[in-house]
């Protein structure tokens, strides 16, 4: 059982879903990662300074939370998404394998290391031109059934009060989360009120 | 033979019972043209945009409209505007990135406004009623600007020609008086577009009208100016003297009023600071300054209205409701009296002394409300930068105190003027002020507009009907 107990009445309960603090998804943010992390901990300290509610933030964002909200309960799917064969399969062949093929050359000397740089720019521009393009559209997907599987277990969604979207990659989610329970309000109004309109 | 009456097709998305300000021209023309004999079929926004997304209504304004007119409310894609994520398609919802790469592409490459979709649904409805019953003239008006072309797709698709009506600039901001888009925007070559191929192009000033006929050149010639006006049916046909003259000498505290939507880009801290400083004076010490209208065109705006009339009041009891605890209190002599409905304002201006004419633009920026308050018949106080394009107007009106810029002293002097004025003024001298405001009433400001319609209505009709 999550729901505090405040004077003896309940305490409402906020789920922020903030799969992609750093929007790294988006070919065009339209606020820096910085601003975004800081909107997401500023929300996310409201609802538990002001309003009293108990707060979890679900991300997949691994780090940049240090001066989050004590009293903010973060789940981190970040590990579990590492470990998914599809960016598991990705890691290993754009990275893992042709650093392995370059390593024993890429510590002789200069042209070693030139290799062994222009085997990193390689790998990166793979990463970048082809698989994230891809990866954009999948990953939303991926972290839904991710979040459906782990996170439910600790987060009763029949309790909460209402569900905030921060960024697109969390919409599969949260619009599952909205299927599921047809009285919760889920939005992307970051309205810092518990009672706005969705 | 029965002539056959002449039909129009109106494209203009904020029409009651919206009640943004735009609404209030279409308003008057479809009416107007109704009452003239017209068949007026309007394409407005679908309401479920206007109650639940924007939630800026007024209900009685739908009973201002000709029963004769047709009204007709496309479908709008409200993607730019869901924040509920049950409002999602189940596409968008499974793939939010892939849905937002699409539209944003649609934003580019096709129509770059939120409102296309209308457009899109606008030229369906209308080709098809086109092929039922032929439309003879199409007048779209803007913002939003989709409407123009909507009108020039069904110009294209019917041959019917089309009038366009700024109601606002599109790609040049007001305010800032620059381009509102960076060279090669699709918004300049739809602008081009629209423009060139319309039979003509209208304009609420002249400094809007020349600035679009430099960038046009192949249109100057069919650019009209046709000012907004008052309209008849919302205020009475005769104006009494304001209630300060009408009191007891050193009875009545003054009643300054604003009328109007309250936004941003308007010069409240002046305003305030003005109005303070007047209250320094001995007759003034009782002043009220009462704001009528709402924060802003859409939700949300209130709070940072209001935070910036308590900046200006810092210390005071700004914001503390003044023991009232309603929050109504802005500042010192300051509240906030709530919107009043269009048709019930004329409670409102009988009973101020003084008009205050707050605005935020510049030369390419006149204000409806500014004809409605000369047609009042009060002093009235500007406050706003000098060169607006509502000077030209009001440089006739009798009553008119102009502080001559944005500073608080000289507002503060405007304010004392105009209340002494208020206090002092004849029946004869209100008359005067009204029969200047007359040459603005709607019917006859939409004159050169109706003599077009018509002239380009007779052109696609057999002679005798």
């Amino acid at each position: 059982m999550l729901g505090g107990d405040v004077n003896g009445a309940q305490a409402p309960r906020v789920l922020i879903v903030a799969m992609d603090p750093g929007l790294t998804m988006d070919p065009k943010p339209n606020v820096k990662p910085i601003r975004q992390y800081g909107r997401i901990i500023g929300l996310a300290g409201h609802f538990a300074a002001e309003e009293g509610a108990r707060v979890e933030l679900l991300t997949a964002g691994s780090d940049g939370w240090d001066e989050l909200d004590e009293r903010v309960r973060l789940h981190r799917l970040d590990r579990a998404e590492a470990g998914h064969p599809l960016p598991w399969l990705e890691h290993t062949l754009v990275v893992r394998l042709p650093r392995i093929v370059v390593l024993p050359v890429a510590r002789r000397g200069r042209r070693g290391a030139r290799l062994d740089r222009a085997r990193i720019t390689a790998s990166r521009h793979v990463h970048r031109r082809l698989f994230v393009p891809f990866y954009r559209h999948v990953r939303p997907l991926l972290l839904a059934r991710i979040a459906r599987r782990r996170v439910l277990r600790d987060i009763d969604p029949a309790g909460l009060a209402r569900v905030i979207v921060m960024d697109r990659t969390s919409v599969p989610f949260a619009r599952w989360l909205a299927r599921r329970n047809p009285g919760l309000i889920v939005t992307t109004r970051q309205t810092k009120s518990l009672d706005a309109e969705p | 033979m029965i002539e056959r009456r002449p039909h129009l097709l109106y494209l203009a998305f904020y029409f009651p019972p919206s009640r943004a300000s735009g609404v209030f021209r279409p308003r008057a023309a479809a009416n107007r043209l109704a009452e003239l004999g017209w068949d007026v079929t309007v394409f407005a926004a679908p309401l479920p945009f206007l109650y639940g997304t924007l939630g800026s209504v007024d209900d009685k304004l739908m009973e201002t409209i000709d029963p004769r007119i047709t009204l007709v409310r496309p479908k709008l894609n409200r993607f730019a505007w869901q924040t509920d994520l049950r409002e999602y398609s189940a596409f968008r919802g499974t793939f939010p990135q892939l849905a937002q790469s699409l539209y944003t592409w649609g934003q580019n490459h096709v129509f770059p406004e939120h409102y296309a979709s209308w457009a899109r649904a606008a030229v369906r409805r209308a080709v098809r009623m086109h092929a039922r019953r032929k439309f003879d003239v199409v007048l779209a008006t803007g913002n939003p600007f989709a409407s123009f072309a909507a009108a020039w797709l069904i110009h294209k698709l019917t041959r019917t020609p089309y009038v366009l009506d700024y109601r606002d600039s599109w790609t040049l901001d007001q305010f800032s008086e620059e381009p509102r888009y960076e060279d090669g925007h699709p918004a300049w070559r739809w602008e081009r577009r629209v423009v060139e191929s319309a039979a003509s192009t209208l304009f609420v000033n002249d400094g809007q009208r020349s600035w679009h006929a430099d960038r046009y050149p192949r249109a100057a010639g069919r650019m009209m100016t046709v000012l907004n006006g008052w309209d008849a049916d919302t205020l009475p046909e005769t104006t009494e003297p304001p209630p300060a003259a009408r009191a007891e000498t050193g009875e009545h505290a003054p009643r300054f009023s604003y009328v109007g939507t309250i936004t941003d880009k308007q010069p409240i801290e002046e305003l305030v600071e003005g109005f303070s400083r007047a209250r320094e004076h001995a007759d003034m010490e009782r002043a009220e300054l009462d704001f009528y209208g709402y924060f802003g065109f859409f939700k949300g705006a209130e709070t940072v209205l209001r935070r910036r009339f308590a900046g200006t009041a810092a210390g005071t009891a700004a914001g503390t409701g003044d023991g009232d605890g309603d929050g109504r209190v802005l500042a010192p002599g300051v509240r906030y009296r709530g919107p009043v409905s269009k048709t019930d304002l004329v409670d409102v201006y009988r009973d101020s002394d003084v008009l205050v004419f707050l605005n935020g633009g510049g030369r390419y920026v006149t204000s409806g409300k500014i004809f409605e308050y000369m047609a009042a018949g009060r002093p009235i106080v500007s406050v706003h930068a000098p060169g607006s394009a509502a000077e030209e107007l009001l440089r006739g009106y009798p009553l008119w105190f102009n502080p001559g810029g944005l500073e608080p002293a000289d507002i503060a002097v405007s304010m004392v003027e105009a209340a002494k004025a208020a206090a002092g003024l004849a029946e004869r001298q209100v008359e005067e002020a009204r029969a200047y405001a007359d040459r603005f009433e709607r019917n006859r400001t939409l004159e050169p507009l109706v003599r077009r319609l018509t002239e380009l209505a007779a052109r696609g009709r057999p002679a005798g009907g």
